[in-house]
């Protein structure tokens, strides 16, 4: 009896409504002092490597440049969500979205570098539903969004910190296992909020 | 103005307060198995299933509201409709259904409460606390700001919050529970027999607490960020692959003591506990693991 959760047509306009969203944003200047100063760490760890590691490592496997990728995608998932949530002028989206059960699989990809294609996904998805969220159409009460969006800063605050560490350890799957488990997490209260919002 | 003011003043509404509010009192008839579809905006919902072929529904509802309800045999629909959408006046209904019927109910800011249904059980609550007794089929509890508590042995549950805590005092041999930062509980010293066999509790930030049963070829999984997660196993046992980034692990159940992580930090333990037999997976990111066994 979960019929109201199994709508395509509404999943099909919240696909539309996902793919319409802009595929990069450009994230706020504050943030390329953390880079900064996150490279020269990372730069500074790297050079106690071996020359014959440092020389054997791939220039997208160096540390300072995942650090870097890692944090600028970081600061580009605020920088989207921040945009999101103000752009209240926008032309309200479909207010509905379909709920998919929460993913327990075993993560496809090995490392960062994969990873982070993946996580363009994650936060393409994230920013559709809380446009739909902060949208008139979904009915919810301002208490209600609020409450929520406490949830959702619990979860981003979680996301930041594996982010960090998986920056330092790239090739960790159990991290990139938690990480896909708490994006997970983060779509299914979205997609749960809502769902709940139709009547 | 004192309270001796107010108190006359109160006296004086309270008949307007009455009269405001309506009495409810409908039945109409079900099959032993049919559906029933409950939707209310605000207040309190309570269920419990009888050994008849009807639903009677009883209540106050707030002022300005209407009940609608009607359907067939094979399912009967009501809703709540407020006068003021966005103010909804809290109703309280209290419903009668077959033992056995497919009960959906959908509120918005309402404590939800369902006993002696054994059939399926759907409960959707946006700020309002669930509480599921009794051994329905399968129950679907989910609430974004609200408390849910299973006190009973579904054959299957999944319960979802947000901030709130979930529950579960029994078992089930399918669960799912998960909060983002309310705390897990669930304990199955009650129901003794109670088995889990495919089990999965997630959270965030809140803690996971487990004590209970697990069958022989179980899989239960334990997932939470920094969470703490206490697990005491059965007297029986079982395969333990405990994972966690920079948390730490204390292994009571065994003389099994953690390693040091395959990545070179945090800690895991693969260990046998008892007879083993069933696979229980835990893994947190900085939240402190606990793991004992029952005597």
């Amino acid at each position: 009896m979960t019929d109201d959760f199994t709508d395509e047509t509404r999943s099909r306009e919240l696909d539309e409504l996902t793919a319409a969203l802009p595929r990069e944003m450009t994230p706020p200047a504050e943030a390329w002092d953390v880079i900064g100063s996150q490279i020269q760490r990372d730069g500074q760890r790297g050079q106690a490597r071996t020359a014959r590691t440092a020389r054997a490592a791939a220039v997208w496997q160096h540390p300072a440049f995942l650090a870097a990728a890692s944090l600028l995608l970081v600061a580009g998932s605020s920088a989207a969500t921040y945009t999101v949530l103000r752009e209240r002028s926008q032309p309200t989206p479909p207010r509905t979205a379909s709920a998919e059960p929460v993913s327990t699989a075993v993560s496809t990809v090995s490392n960062l570098s994969e990873f982070t294609g993946k996580e363009n996904e994650y936060l393409r998805r994230v920013s559709g539903l809380i446009t739909i969220m902060e949208s008139g159409d979904a009915e919810l009460a301002p208490e209600t969004i609020a409450k929520v969006k406490e949830s959702l800063a619990v979860i981003d605050g979680a996301i930041l910190e594996a982010r960090g560490a998986l920056a330092r350890d790239p090739a960790n799957r159990q991290l990139i296992e938690m990480l896909e488990a708490t994006y997970e997490k983060k779509l299914d209260l979205l997609q749960r909020t809502t769902a709940m919002a139709r009547s | 103005m004192g309270r001796r003011a107010l108190l006359p003043l109160l006296l004086l509404a309270l008949p307007q307060i009455a009269a405001a509010q309506a009495k409810v009192s409908r039945s109409l008839q079900l099959n032993a198995d049919g559906g029933v579809r409950i939707h209310a905006l605000v207040g309190t919902v309570t269920v419990r299933g009888w050994d008849r072929d009807s639903v009677s529904v009883r209540g106050t509802l707030g002022a300005g509201n209407r009940l609608h309800a009607g359907g067939s045999g094979i399912g009967v629909k009501m809703f709540v409709e407020a006068e003021n959408e966005r103010r909804p006046a809290p109703s309280t209904l209290e419903i009668m259904v077959p033992m056995r019927a497919k009960v959906w109910i959908k509120t918005a800011t309402a404590d939800v409460a369902v006993s002696g249904v054994s059939g399926s059980l759907d409960v959707y609550v946006i700020s309002g606390t669930i509480d599921i007794s009794g051994n329905p089929a399968d129950v679907n509890a989910e609430a974004i700001d609200g408390n849910i508590l299973v006190r009973g042995s579904p054959g299957l549950v999944r319960a979802r919050s947000a901030s709130g805590t979930v529950s579960l005092r029994g078992a089930s041999r399918d669960a799912t529970l998960s909060t983002v930062s309310g705390r897990i509980t669930i304990d199955g010293s009650s129901t003794p027999r109670g088995v889990f066999e495919r089990a999965r509790f997630e959270s965030v930030t809140g803690d996971i607490s487990f004590q209970g049963g697990i069958e022989r070829g179980a899989d239960l999984r334990f997932d939470t960020h920094s969470g703490m997660v206490d697990i005491v196993l059965p007297a029986r046992g079982a395969d333990l692959e405990v994972t966690t980034i920079s948390g730490t692990i204390r292994n009571e159940a065994s003389s099994a003591r953690p390693l040091v992580g395959r990545y070179g930090r945090g800690a895991e333990l693969t260990t046998s506990v008892g007879d083993g037999g069933a696979g229980v997976q835990v893994r947190t990111f900085r939240g402190a693991i606990t793991i004992r066994r029952a005597k």
